[in-house]
């Protein structure tokens, strides 16, 4: 007895479910033309526009190594063939902190 | 051979992105580009400073007596670093609080370029980057423009609202500090030879310069907006 109520039961829900397809039409898209679709458009592509406020920090350190060698033959105030060799090394070290 | 200094400075720039969404039950992944400008030009981070200049000078010669002598000078540093764009791309992950409240966090990394500007412009070089823009009488001169890279991150919240989704957004990126190298534009040999007030006279000159200027930075951001899921705005548009 069991048995053949079980199998009715189960012709049953296959004849629901044939029913069912064969009479509701195909699921309707997510998002419809006349309205918005509130959950599932989380899922793909999308754009956004926005404002804000920014705050930036900045550092700087600025090395700066300058050399400068001359060398003058000749000259005027010290007469012809006078060598005179002026060497000037220059170096600049600038550091400017975090800015907050 | 050091100072300090400090400064601030806050201002206001649109933000637009592009990314894509994968829902699984409550949790979202996805990924996102950013891009911003900072349109009026308003951040800009003036850094004062001191420095510390040394100098030594030597003379060698055949007629006069040899000498040399040394400097030591302080004095002030002022540059500004002005951001004009950033490209970001982060990966993201979220949460649904409730079907259409969203709470997510972003990692990525980033790209800006800046102006880096020198206020004083003491320094002749053979770019633009060295020269101010002549506020103190300096040599009037395009500022030098760099780009730094950076680790960022993002924690938001999003709310549906029906078709279209408002966000606020904390964003903070860490620009990895970089060199920014300028070469005087007088380097290299240059000789002169002619006759100076009846005497033969040679002039040989080596002159060599190099300016390197270590720079870093970071930004704090919250952004407020609107996003447009782009399947539900084309389906919307389908006639």
């Amino acid at each position: 007895m069991k048995k053949l109520l079980g199998a009715v039961a189960v012709v049953s829900l296959l004849a629901t479910g044939a029913a069912s397809a064969a009479d509701v039409p195909a699921a309707a898209p997510m998002v419809t033309k006349s309205g918005w679709a509130p959950v599932n458009a989380w899922d793909g592509a999308y754009v956004s526009g926005a404002l804000g406020l920014i705050r930036q920090h900045a550092d700087i350190n600025q090395n700066v190594s300058s050399a400068f060698n001359q060398t003058t033959i000749g000259d005027p105030l010290l007469g012809a063939g006078a060598v005179t060799t002026n060497i000037m090394d220059q170096h600049i070290v600038r550091y400017g902190r975090r800015a907050r | 051979m050091s100072g300090t200094g400090d400064g601030r400075d806050n201002g206001i720039e649109a933000v637009f992105s592009v990314g894509y969404n994968f829902v699984f039950s409550s949790w979202l992944i996805g990924a996102q580009m950013d891009a911003s400008w900072n349109r009026n030009k308003d951040v800009v981070t003036r850094m004062l400073g001191t420095n510390t200049n040394t100098g030594s000078q030597v003379v060698n010669s055949n007629v006069i007596v040899p000498g040399s002598h040394s400097t030591l000078a302080t004095g002030v540093i002022d540059f500004s670093l002005q951001k004009n764009w950033t490209v970001s791309e982060l990966a993201r992950i979220g949460y649904f609080v409730t079907p259409k409240t969203l709470v997510y966090g972003g990692l990525g990394w980033s790209v800006s370029g800046f102006d880096l500007i020198n206020n004083f412009g003491f320094v002749t070089s053979t770019s633009g980057c060295a020269a101010g823009a002549g506020a103190y009488g300096g040599a009037a001169g395009a500022p030098c423009t760099c780009t730094l890279t950076g680790l960022g991150w993002t924690a938001a919240g999003e709310q549906d609202f029906g078709g279209w989704r408002g966000f606020l957004q904390f964003k903070s990126i860490n620009y990895r500090a970089k060199d920014v190298t300028i070469l005087g534009q007088n380097n290299g040999v240059s000789s002169r030879t002619g006759i100076d007030t009846f005497v033969p006279i040679t002039v040989t000159t080596v002159q060599g310069m190099t300016d390197v200027r270590h720079v870093s930075a970071s930004t704090l951001e919250l952004n407020a907006g609107i996003t447009i899921p782009l399947g539900v705005a084309f389906n919307r548009w389908r006639p």
